[in-house]
């Protein structure tokens, strides 16, 4: 491609480098100060009138955290990361009242008019009549949870994970680190040990969800970091569709968001879990944007049970996110379908394990990495049979595509097969988005930016079937604005 | 290059923690070594690479080269003390293959004169230990910065190996026959051949072992494949069940040349081949299979690397491992497109066959590419036998035994199908299929 086409497409990609998201919202906050150690975990604890074990786990976890060491194996360059320079708790006042763990009920008056009109503009329904139940995390605590009443009458749990810890104990206990235990990493370590808030779901024996279920983060205090963590559980027969999404104001130095998911699915279940990720990515050389470090992991458990992760990656930083399947369950299936994209200096290493350990369990694994501007993008993955697993199968296809000559885009996948009658496929490409696709375009009046973005939906296509309908549009045009200008 | 090199260097090396012992026999080896040397570059060379290994130590699983491939019984061994055995010309008679060529011996690693053939025209030979300061330095200079720590042990032990090169055309192959003598010996050859540019030979190595037992072989070949040169390398390890073999072959391509490398597996108890290509040059072309057999509780890996640091090269990969009984068989190959290596067309293709209820398969293939008018992609499958194939077979006849074989035999010599001289590609084809048939 021609140099001029090149600045084409990187002014193209500059007029539209602004971040929308990026507003930051004006409120008070209970702030605890910067750094970490027994003293700010027993405070958040107590913040949340946490019962006993809890802040044990909490303490367990942290003096696990202090023998361990920041890992640096993906493929994303960093400095190591100042742990006491962070604020490990932030919530909006007027909201305390989510967190003291009393209040079952909350009332439009109990949040912040301020953090409601953050909300808002970023499209979040906080009413009850919408299509979707949300719950709304703004910074370290949950400020709303809709539909609650009328999913309750269904037998289904859907509340904040802190309301979880004191309304429904035995359910938290039973399944809290049953996934992603509190020694599995270095960040998981860290995050449940800080564990701000997150999200609970419990989707009784045979129901299927009516709604879709949705957590919406939104970190808005400087310096502070985003512990979340979610767990969800569907039990025998049931099914329900989960949706994730987030933001975080303009900063000009680096956020920490690690949270951890634990996904539990029984025998016959099915959980659909999506997430558009849109964290701040930082300014042209992506200083200041979010570290993403997350640990996403579900148990399919019971025999014939269905998990499926799909994900649409264009902001953060650094990403460093591999949502995983352990195929316990015989004939259980696992999915990932994942599309990320990097633009500017953005570092993304992502991809899923798939770890069959039950008769005839099947997985398919699509990834498709765009990476333009001077972004690295890798897929990592594993695929493990165990020699259990008799008839394991599995797909995997990665796709990568380079827009422009200073990108770098990677695949590394693990295949380790012990049982013989596997049958595991891995494929891999890599393309660009050619001069003679864009001269086949504009010979037919399309410009130069519908061509790219429509080779760009096509490239994604496979993925983007499987996110529910309103978040395809919005991960459509997600991508759109991420690209513009980085075409070549 | 050097961008290549650079950027792979590794910072971290977890240590195993029985590295010592073997640590030690290279230290009392180096020693003994440069005490009989005067030469400063040799001594020099040994010492440093001794040092950077003993910073170092031997890999543990944690190093992600090296987590599938066990070092326990490779490092727990007993290793006799160096020695240079001796064998006579009826042994050598018995293991020369059965096609035209130049057979040179190679004892333990030396160089053997006497017991070896004249060497065609356009080739030249000279063991390490004649070769002169001056050119050692400049192979020295040339040598891949990426070391691990077999290929740091193979340096720190300079003493065995030859000087090759070839110029013209070479029509008869040249076979470095290896002959390890010592049932629980060590032996390091680095040999260095130089393929001069437009000239073309054709080169078989065999790594076997006379006696059985627990010994090691390290053997590394540096390959300069000058502008337009033609390189037909073949390699078959044959070491017995109990030995072991690391091995590096470093390749490195100028421009227009062409290479293309067969690795057979069949012998040893834990055995490993890297083939590291460099594409230095545009429009070099590089042809990189390996085929291996596992039975046992042998571990077989095969990885390669192949860096194309320049535009408009070309790379074409066939690795296959069929895997029995409680063995475990390792795919590593990584295929890395530097910036600005643009037009460039990579190929990768690796498949498992398993066979044993026991039988493991490790495969990591990788593509790191840095460029964005590139043609690059990778595939890895790995399953059982077809039985559709072998319900084919069976409607025409054919018991379901011999159906088994004829689909196994099929599978695995795929990637020697490629050697384009009919007399070596017979022998290669018929030892692979014989030992599946034994």
């Amino acid at each position: 491609m021609s140099e001029t086409q090149y600045q084409e497409i990187n002014t193209l990609l500059e007029k539209s480098s602004f971040y929308k998201e990026g507003f930051y919202t004006q409120t008070v906050v209970d702030k605890l100060e910067k750094g970490i150690n027994e003293d700010v975990i027993r405070a958040i604890s107590a913040k949340k009138n946490e019962p006993e074990w809890m802040l044990e786990w909490r303490l367990k976890a942290y003096r696990h955290w202090l023998t361990m060491k920041e890992p640096h194996w993906a493929k994303a360059e960093y400095e190591p990361l100042d742990y006491q320079d962070y604020s490990y708790y932030a919530a909006p006042q007027c909201a305390s009242c989510a967190t003291d763990g009393c209040a079952t009920e909350e009332t439009e008056e109990a949040i912040d008019p301020e953090v409601a009109k953050a909300f808002e503009a970023l499209g979040v329904p906080l009413n009850d009549d919408a299509d979707i139940a949300v719950d709304a995390i703004f910074d370290s605590v949950s400020v709303r949870t809709t539909q609650r009443e009328k999913l309750k009458e269904l037998g289904i749990i859907f509340c904040s994970f802190s309301e979880a810890v004191q309304e429904y104990p035995d359910l938290v206990r039973k399944y809290l680190g049953s996934v992603v235990p509190y020694h599995d990493n270095f960040f998981a370590a860290l995050n449940a040990a800080v564990a701000s808030d997150g999200t609970f779901v419990y989707i009784p024996p045979g129901v299927r969800c009516p709604v879709d279920i949705s957590t919406y983060f939104r970190i808005n205090e400087a310096k502070t970091g985003q512990f979340e963590r979610t767990l969800l559980i569907a039990d025998k027969g049931s099914y329900v569709s989960y949706i994730e999404g987030c933001s975080a104001p303009i900063r000009d130095s680096y956020q920490l968001h690690a949270a951890v998911v634990e996904v539990v699915v029984h025998e016959d279940a099915e959980v659909k879990y999506s997430t558009v990720q849109n964290w701040y990515p930082g300014d042209e050389d992506c200083e200041g944007g979010i570290l993403n470090f997350v640990t996403k992991r579900g148990l399919c458990e019971g025999r014939n049970s269905k998990l499926s992760w799909t994900q649409a990656e264009t902001g953060s930083a650094i990403t460093w996110k591999y949502p995983s399947c352990i195929l316990k369950g015989d004939n259980s299936i696992g999915e990932f379908y994942s599309v990320a994209l990097t633009n500017r200096r953005q570092q993304a290493d992502t991809g899923t394990k798939m770890i069959h350990i039950g008769k005839n369990t099947r997985s398919t694994i699509i990834s498709k990495g765009l990476s333009a501007g001077k972004s690295d993008n890798t897929y990592r993955g594993l695929v493990k049979v165990m020699p259990g697993a008799e008839g394991a199968r599995n797909y995997t296809q990665c796709d990568s595509m380079l827009i422009g000559d200073k990108c770098g885009a990677h695949t590394f996948p693990y295949i380790e097969i012990e049982n013989p009658t596997a049958q595991v496929e891995h494929e891999a490409t890599t393309s660009r988005i050619g001069e003679d696709q864009l001269f086949y375009f504009k010979a037919r009046g399309i410009d130069e930016e519908d061509a790219i973005s429509m080779m760009v939906n096509g490239f994604c296509k496979e993925v983007f079937k499987e996110l529910p309908l309103e978040f395809a549009q919005e991960a459509e045009e997600l991508l759109k604005i991420s690209l513009e200008g980085s075409v070549g | 290059m050097t961008t290549s090199s650079a950027s792979l260097a590794k910072q971290d090396f977890p240590r195993h923690p029985q590295s010592d012992k073997l640590l030690a026999w290279v230290r009392s080896a180096v020693e003994a070594l440069n005490a009989s040397d005067p030469r400063p570059l040799r001594r020099d060379v040994r010492m440093q690479a001794l040092q950077a290994l003993e910073t170092r130590g031997f890999p543990s699983r944690k190093d992600e080269d090296w987590q599938y491939t066990p070092l326990n019984d490779v490092l727990k061994a007993d290793y006799a003390t160096p020695a240079a055995g001796s064998v006579d010309a009826s042994q050598v008679e018995t293991m020369r293959p059965p096609f035209a060529a130049s057979v040179q011996v190679l004892v333990d690693g030396v160089w053997q004169p006497d017991l070896s053939d004249p060497l065609p025209k356009g080739v030249a030979l000279a063991s390490i230990e004649q070769v002169d300061e001056l050119t050692l330095k400049r192979w020295q200079q040339l040598a891949t910065v990426e070391r691990d720590a077999f290929e740091l042990m193979n340096l720190a032990l300079l003493e065995r190996g030859a000087q090759l090169s070839a110029t013209g055309m070479v029509d008869l192959p040249v076979v470095l026959l290896h002959l390890y003598t010592q049932s629980n010996g060590i032996a390091a050859p680095r040999h260095l051949l130089r393929v001069e540019p437009q000239a073309q030979l054709s080169l078989i190595e065999i790594h076997a072992t006379l006696r059985d037992g627990a010994a090691l072989s390290v053997p590394v070949m540096e390959t300069d494949v000058g502008s337009g040169g033609i390189l037909r390398h073949v390699k078959l390890q044959q070491v017995s069940e109990q030995a072991f073999h690391m091995a590096h072959h470093f390749l490195r391509q100028q421009d227009g040349s062409d290479s293309a490398s067969v690795y057979a597996a069949l012998g040893g108890s834990v055995t490993r081949h890297m083939t590291h290509t460099c594409l230095l040059g545009e429009n070099a072309n590089a042809d990189i299979n390996s085929a291996g057999l596992a039975t046992g509780t042998q571990v077989m890996d095969s990885r390669t690397y192949t860096g194309h640091d320049v535009p408009n090269c070309t790379s074409r990969q066939l690795h296959k491992l069929v895997v029995d009984d409680a063995a475990r068989g390792v795919f590593d190959g990584m295929i890395r497109v530097a910036r600005g290596a643009q037009k460039t067309d990579g190929l990768m293709d690796n498949k498992n066959l398993l066979l044993g209820p026991k039988a493991k398969v490790d495969a990591k293939p990788r593509l790191e590419i840095y460029a964005d008018d590139v043609k690059c992609s990778h595939g890895s499958a790995t399953g059982e036998l077809d039985r559709d194939q072998v319900f084919y077979l069976r409607a025409r006849g054919i018991s379901e035994a011999d159906a088994r074989l004829l689909i196994t035999t099929a599978f695995l010599t795929e990637p020697v199908e490629s050697i384009s001289n009919d007399a070596v590609r017979h022998w290669l084809h018929d030892l692979l299929a014989a030992k599946l048939n034994p």
